[in-house]
């Protein structure tokens, strides 16, 4: 039953409805992007043709370390992290802060250099200002986390935009909760299969009611990591610090150590990661931090990647010349707090990586309920007022996007296959991704064809992505199984699939005549 | 009966009111947009002064940052739900007003 009066109910709804479809389409493909990328590492395997999939740092990398630090300018000693490249190589990035002839700020300044971790041969070596050095990063899965964090909109503006639409996501949540008449029965609604009307608003219950609890979540979170560094921390620091960011942050993170420059010699990194691995339940080393090398002031910091009973990583500190174990460092602070162990949780629970494929793919499942919810539930509403001509062309417009995103980031992954071998995916996947829109558009000139079009398109696109990766370069079945990637075959397996579910919609929807199961529903979704 | 004078206060609030009510859905928006992102922004302030700091000193700042985005949700929902106009208002400036003595004397 309702908690509400009749006027509280009407108002409830008119912001649930008009809030949902105005900011429905950008939440669509804010939640839909949020869904594949839940899979980002699965997407960097598949992506950059490595059949390297072994994590964490090697046993040793001591002598390395010392070798290529010998010649690196004493300035950029200040912070050292070796960390395992997305390639396979081990990474070793020398950091100093110097001023920025340019801008006159003091920017990091670094020098990488990536070594083989079989023969120790350094692959390849770079240096310059932070912004300006190519860390071989994974432009597919990285432009897509770019449009699920802030929708390729410059910063602060695109976070905003992704913070209120969690917002609004969670407003969406909280009213349907509060609207609902039977929410208990709903959860169990038999779906009436004798009208296809009646089956996609039932579907939309069903499924928009059992993803409840999970959206909350979700909006939640993401609603807090748009908003924590472009209003919360600013809107804390400017009332509560007379606008003195760093004063806020200097008052929640660890003090610094002061630093004597006396020279020392560093204690044996292997020993510390063995160390260190001995004091963790499991896990492994994901990267090492020496700050101040060379110095009796020198720290080494381990950083274990989350073990199967705990949710985060831990790092851990140890003086760095007599490799003495100092402690775990906390999140904030210096000691653990009740405001750690929160902010820790919102991370697992946002990127649903607490218990590995299986937890992803519940989270990419849910993700995907939702934006078929978000999707159904603006096509219900436009439906039921489509004697308007404007709201009609919305109804395009929703189909458009729906169909439309999918396209466009296959479109952006086929770039990115055809531009790698030129070394060039970081300009052409947004660049491709921006000319598939008005592709998109172009087919859905015709709104009684939009669907059906674009479902064509994305299934032709989505079988012969995993053809075209193939041609490129990319790891084969048998290589990816040899060397137990299985996340390449994994990702094809699921584009092909996709694709011909797809192209059997389409086959189905041309023989009939159907143009869209949207049109034919005509009741509204509450 | 209120008689709305300048100089009589019961009428000052029935003009106030009247006002309000003249308008509901301008003062809707008004409340569920700016006011309550002010109402949100000072609840979280204040918060640094009555959660305890925790043993890492970090709690009564760190706590109300992450609550943020769900305490805006609590007050956007309110602001909606509230059928009374004038309540709804005198709700929110009594809380940005406690908040903001908080700050001025709670440091």
């Amino acid at each position: 039953m309702s908690f509400l009066v009749q006027s509280q109910s009407k108002r409830m709804l008119a912001v649930h409805g008009w809030s949902g479809t105005i900011v429905g389409i950008f939440l669509y493909i804010c939640i839909f992007t949020g869904a594949i990328v839940v899979f980002e590492r699965e997407i960097d395997i598949w992506s950059m043709g490595a059949v390297e999939t072994e994590v964490g740092l090697p046993s040793r990398v001591d002598h390395n370390f010392r070798v290529y630090s010998r010649d690196v300018d004493p300035e950029l000693l200040e912070e050292v992290v070796i960390s395992r490249a997305l390639d396979g190589n081990i990474s070793y990035r020398f950091t100093g802060h110097i001023r920025h002839p340019d801008t006159g700020q003091i920017t990091d300044y670094m020098r990488l250099v990536n070594v083989d971790q079989d023969t120790n041969e350094v692959v390849s070596e770079s240096e310059g200002f932070i912004g300006e050095l190519d860390f071989g990063r994974a432009e597919l899965s990285r432009f897509w986390v770019d449009v699920h964090e802030e929708l390729y909109i410059p910063n602060p503006w695109g976070r905003y935009i992704t913070g209120l639409l969690g917002l609004f996501m969670m407003f969406a949540a909280i009213s349907g909760i509060l609207l609902h008449k039977h929410l208990i029965q709903d959860a169990f609604l038999a779906v009436r299969k004798n009208s296809r009307l009646l089956a996609a608003r039932d579907l939309h219950i069903l499924a928009g009611t059992w993803s409840l609890p999970f959206a909350i979540l979700l909006a939640f979170t993401g609603a807090f990591f748009s908003f924590a560094t472009t209003l919360g921390i600013p809107v804390m620091a400017m009332l509560a610090f007379d606008g003195d960011q760093e004063a806020l942050i200097a008052a929640v993170l660890p003090p610094p150590a002061a630093v004597d420059f006396t020279p020392a010699s560093i204690a044996s990194l292997d020993y510390i990661m063995k160390d260190a691995l001995a004091r963790t339940d499991g896990g492994y080393v994901q990267s090492i931090m020496i700050l101040n090398h060379n110095t009796v002031s020198a720290e080494v910091q381990v950083r274990i990647a989350a073990a199967a009973t705990d949710l985060n990583g831990t790092t851990l500190a140890y003086d760095g010349v007599s490799r003495t174990f100092e402690g775990i460092i906390p999140i904030f602070g210096q000691e653990a707090s009740l405001g750690a162990a929160l902010f820790s949780l919102l991370g697992p629970l946002h990127f649903g990586d607490f218990a590995g494929l299986a937890s992803k793919s519940v989270c990419l499942g849910l993700g995907l309920a939702a934006a078929w919810v978000t999707a159904t539930g603006m096509l219900l509403w436009t439906e039921r007022r489509k004697e308007d001509r404007l709201w009609r062309r919305f109804n395009n417009w929703i189909l458009l996007t729906v169909w439309g995103l999918p396209f466009a980031m296959m479109v952006s992954a086929t770039a990115f296959f055809v531009t790698l071998p030129a070394g060039d995916p970081g300009f052409w996947v947004p660049w491709s991704f921006a000319l598939a829109i008005p592709v998109a558009v172009y087919l859905a000139r015709d709104p009684d064809h939009t669907q059906a079009r674009l479902r064509l398109a994305n299934a032709v696109l989505a079988i012969s992505l995993p053809i075209l990766r193939h041609l490129m370069g990319g790891a084969s079945w048998s290589e990816a199984l040899m060397s137990g990637a299985f996340a390449v075959i994994v990702v094809d397996a699921m584009l092909i699939i996709a694709g011909l579910i797809m192209l059997r919609k389409w086959r189905r929807d041309t023989a009939k005549d159907v143009t869209a199961p949207a049109a034919n529903v005509q009741e509204p979704a509450e | 009966m209120d008689v709305v004078t300048e100089t009589n206060p019961i009428g000052i609030v029935a003009k106030i009111k009247h006002h309000l009510n003249s308008r509901p859905r301008t003062y809707r928006w008004i409340a569920a947009g700016p006011l309550g992102l002010i109402a949100t922004a000072m609840i979280i302030v204040g918060m640094v002064f009555y959660i305890p700091q925790g043993g890492a000193q970090v709690d009564n700042l760190v706590i109300p940052v992450i609550l943020f985005p769900l305490i805006w949700a609590a007050v956007f929902t309110y602001t909606i739900l509230d059928e009374s106009l004038p309540r709804l208002y005198l709700s929110l400036i009594v809380l940005i007003l406690a908040n903001t003595g908080l700050l001025v004397f709670g440091g």
